[in-house]
């Protein structure tokens, strides 16, 4: 066997398949890390939504929700990545634009934290749709099919879902 | 090893290393970094390797057309 065809055969056999598997596992790997609520917390204009989240006392919708959950560790993707297919693929897709912007465009940095696209009503229902007291409830009544269809969005009567930089010490801002 | 497969190598290595760093310390820096620099150069490193391959073929191939054997002794030559 030559010395060109060992090569070739190391290669073709073990060299990138090698990368190829570990490639896959990792954006796995990545992608469930990815939905955890440390990992949203980690870049540092997210700090005070994640403090907000976790802090005991606090009033925010989103740290109700985490309080009532069994399941915590990954609250942050439960409310952002839209259920539809390939919605999680999509959150990452948003979150690697939003990294992007912030780190081309240094005039972003200064702004205040704010959604791209409206909040879709559909992650909302999603869970609440089957609810005795959304159905029910006499204030969405009249207003049903304009929820339903997104027409009125959920967190204009409910919130404030996320403190705006103060570690969810403060309700009403 | 020629210039090609040094390249195929050193890309995918890259990759590699991209992925790894990613699971050491997973933060949203890392992980754009792995889908937006790892995998492309994975990828990049597999295309650079099978177009080396290709051409290999290719060229044994265009030395065996002009490859002639003597009928006596089975001596194999090149004529041009």
């Amino acid at each position: 066997m030559t010395l060109k065809t060992k090569l070739n055969l190391l290669f073709c056999l073990i060299i990138f398949p090698f990368a190829f598997i570990f490639a896959i596992s990792t954006s796995f790997i990545s992608l469930k890390k990815g939905s955890t609520n440390t990992f949203c917390g980690s870049c540092h204009l997210m700090k005070s939504h994640y403090e907000g989240l976790v802090e005991p006392k606090s009033q925010y919708l989103s740290a109700k929700h985490y309080r009532l959950r069994e399941k915590q560790e990954d609250q942050c993707a439960t409310c952002h990545v839209n259920y539809r297919w390939l919605g999680p693929l999509e959150a990452r897709w948003r979150g690697a634009k939003h990294l992007l912007t912030y780190y081309l465009d240094p005039k972003l940095r200064e702004e205040k934290l704010k959604l791209k696209e409206p909040y879709p009503n559909n992650n909302c229902l999603h869970c609440h749709i089957d609810r005795k007291n959304f159905e029910n409830s006499k204030a969405h009544e009249p207003v049903l099919c304009e929820i339903k269809i997104n027409e009125i969005s959920c967190i204009s009567c409910h919130g404030p879902m996320h403190p705006k930089g103060d570690g969810g010490k403060s309700k009403n801002e | 090893m020629n210039k090609r497969i040094w390249i195929a190598l050193v890309l995918t290595a890259l990759g590699v290393l991209t992925a790894l760093f990613c699971l050491y310390r997973t933060t949203p820096y890392t992980i754009t970094q792995f889908f937006f620099v790892g995998w492309p150069c994975i990828i990049l490193g597999v295309i650079v390797y099978v177009v080396d391959v290709v051409m290999q073929i290719r060229k044994l191939q265009q030395e065996a057309k002009h490859q002639v054997v003597c009928a006596n002794c089975g001596h194999k030559s090149h004529h041009r």
